[in-house]
This record gives C-alpha cells, structure tokens and sequence, in this order.
C-alpha cells in the first residue's frame, strides 16, 4: 500500500511539475536552450534519460497507430528504457545521498 | 598596510590575481616574512590555485600562530580543495582566535554541515554569524547552505531569501535559493532564477551546476509522464 501511496504521489507530482514548467511560456522562452541542449552528451546520466524519454515518446503515437501485434512490439521498445531510464535516477539518487542527505550547497561564504 | 599589498589587494578585487600574484611574489623574494605580503597573496591565491593558498596561509600561521588570518584563508582554501577535515579545523581555529569574528562562525558551520553530521552544532555557528552580523548575509548563508545539507527545503528557502532582502545581488544566496527551490519541487523558479544568472555570467560554473540538476529533475518528472501515458496507451488498445 505504501508503495502504491508513493507511485501515485510521485507521478502527481511530475504531471504537475511538467505542466506548471510547459505552460509558462515566457520562463520556455528564456531558458538558455544552446547550452541545455549541450547536457545528454556532456552527463551520461542525462544522456540515459533522454534515450529513454524519446523511445517511450516515439513508441506512444506509434502503440495507438499500429495494429495489436505491432502495437505490442513498439509499446515494448517504448516502456523497457523509459523503465530503466528511470531505475537510473534511482541508481543516482542512492549514490548522492551516501554522500550526504539533502544537497550540496553551491559556493562557499564570501570572503570579505 | 603596506603599498604593495594595498595595490595587490585592489588588483585581486577588480579581478587580476594574476597580476597581483605576481607582484607579491616577486615582493616577497626581498621580504619573505611580512605577513602583510603573505596575507594579501593568499587572498589573491584564493582565486586562482587553492593548494597555493593553502601553502601561503600555512606560511602565515607559522609566522604569527596567535593570529587568526593565516587559519581563516586555510579554512577557505581548504574548504575549496574538499578537504572538509582540515576546513573544519582551521574554521575552529578561526573561531578561537578571533571569536567576534561572524565569518569564522559561518565557515566552521558550512565546514561541519559538509561533513554531513552535527547538524545543531553546525546550525549554532551559523546563528552566531547571524548574531554578530545581523545586517549582512553571511550568516543566513551558512545557515542554509547547513539546512541544504540536511535536505530542510523550506528553512533553507527562508534563510536565503532573507540573505537576498539583505543584498539582493548576492551570488551565492541566489545560487542556493534555486537549490533549494529545485528540492521544494519548484522547478520552474529554480530555472528562472539560474538562467538569469547564467545570463548574467555565461562562464558561471556555479549556476550551470545548479542548471544541470534542475534540467535533470525535469526529465526525471517528463519519464514518469511518459511512463504513464505509455501504460494509458496500452490499456486503451488492450495490450
């Protein structure tokens, strides 16, 4: 039951975390693209991500198109890495919170 | 002060450490032990190489061990080189020579919260660079960068905001505030807040760390989206 409670809390929370972020138009417009562009190649653990996002993307219009067998083929290709897209968040996520528990604050007290 | 340590100094704080750097060094070949010559390179030193600071700042406490200089800039480089032991013992140091001192306090806080333990102790440093300076930000940072540590995202938030009514340019409360809105969840002013920096400075490494971890909880929240409308999907076509 927890689990469940946890499941629905997080995909709650990433609905509307992407909603609030793809609605705002200007703060979409701002946002240093060039260099956000530069990061799937620059961090493996964004590039994982990114693979796995645009395979479940791609495989969603095509699951509705395609007929049930194909259908079953490409949903398949899709879930499998957004899965382990996501099990690779986990993986980060346990390795940063062995170094410490909440985040590394950035910069230090000023000199002055 | 000296005039060749004041011109390195204001060399240092228009941003030329190298020229700065340069000029003490070749100062300090005819007067290897003025502390005054020492200091101001360590400052510039802080910029440019830490493990040079830390050499020059280990130089001055050998010099003048009562003096509470040499164990602040070793404090700092050490704190730049991750060596958060060493930071610790230094900030402690700072803080038994010079006790009025609100950047001793804020250093030992934000060295011991690195460490990832005595959050309270960490948390009473911080509340004394707050006490000894309440009108600047230097406390309120070092007290949420320790509630950053402990992953206390609103207390964090409300310190650094306060940092931000104290001066609103200052770096590191900004920096930090994303952080902390980044742990909240409130992904969009987290990014708003980096992009301007980063408009500010392209070269910000600081604000482009702080941009990774935000873009990377965004994809985190688009896979479960996507996750989620693939399972939809294949519910509705019977899969």
């Amino acid at each position: 039951m927890p689990t469940i409670i946890w499941v629905i809390v997080r995909i709650a929370r990433a609905f509307a975390a992407t909603a609030r972020l793809v609605f705002d138009i200007k703060l979409m417009r701002s946002l240093p693209w060039s260099y956000l562009r530069t990061l799937p190649l620059k961090d493996p653990w964004v590039g994982v991500l990114v693979v796995g996002i645009a395979l479940g993307m791609l495989a969603i219009p095509l699951t509705i198109l395609l007929p049930l067998d194909a259908a079953n083929v490409s949903y398949q290709i899709g879930l499998w890495p957004v899965v382990a897209a996501i099990v690779t968040t986990w993986v980060r996520a346990w390795r940063q919170r062995r170094r410490l528990r909440g985040k590394e604050p950035k910069g230090r007290t000023e000199f002055v | 002060m000296n005039d060749v340590a004041r011109r390195a100094s204001a060399l240092t704080e228009v941003g030329r450490a190298d020229e700065a750097i340069a000029l003490l060094q070749r100062e300090l070949v005819g007067s290897p032990e003025d502390i005054e010559l020492l200091d101001a390179l360590a400052v510039a030193q802080l910029g440019v190489s830490a493990a040079d600071a830390l050499i020059t700042s280990q130089r001055l406490i050998a010099l003048h061990p009562d003096g509470h200089r040499g164990q602040l800039l070793a404090a700092l480089a050490s704190y730049d080189l991750d060596d958060v032991k060493a930071a610790t013992r230094h900030a402690e140091a700072t803080v038994a020579a010079a006790p009025w001192l609100p950047l001793g306090h804020a250093l030992y806080a934000e060295s011991v919260s690195r460490s990832g333990r005595k959050r309270k102790r960490a948390l009473e440093a911080a509340e004394r660079a707050i006490e000894l300076a309440p009108d600047e930000t230097v406390g309120y940072n070092a007290a949420g960068a320790v509630e950053l540590h402990n992953g206390r995202w609103r207390r964090a938030e409300r310190l650094f905001r306060k940092a931000l009514e104290l001066d609103p340019t200052d770096h590191t409360a900004t920096l930090n505030l994303a952080v902390a809105q980044e742990g909240r969840g409130n992904i969009g002013s987290a990014f708003a807040d980096t992009s301007t920096l980063l408009h500010l400075d392209p070269r910000d490494g600081h604000a482009r760390d702080v941009l990774d971890g935000v873009a990377y909880t965004t994809l985190v929240h688009v896979a479960w989206v996507v996750l989620v409308i693939l399972w939809i999907t294949a519910g509705v076509k019977g899969i």
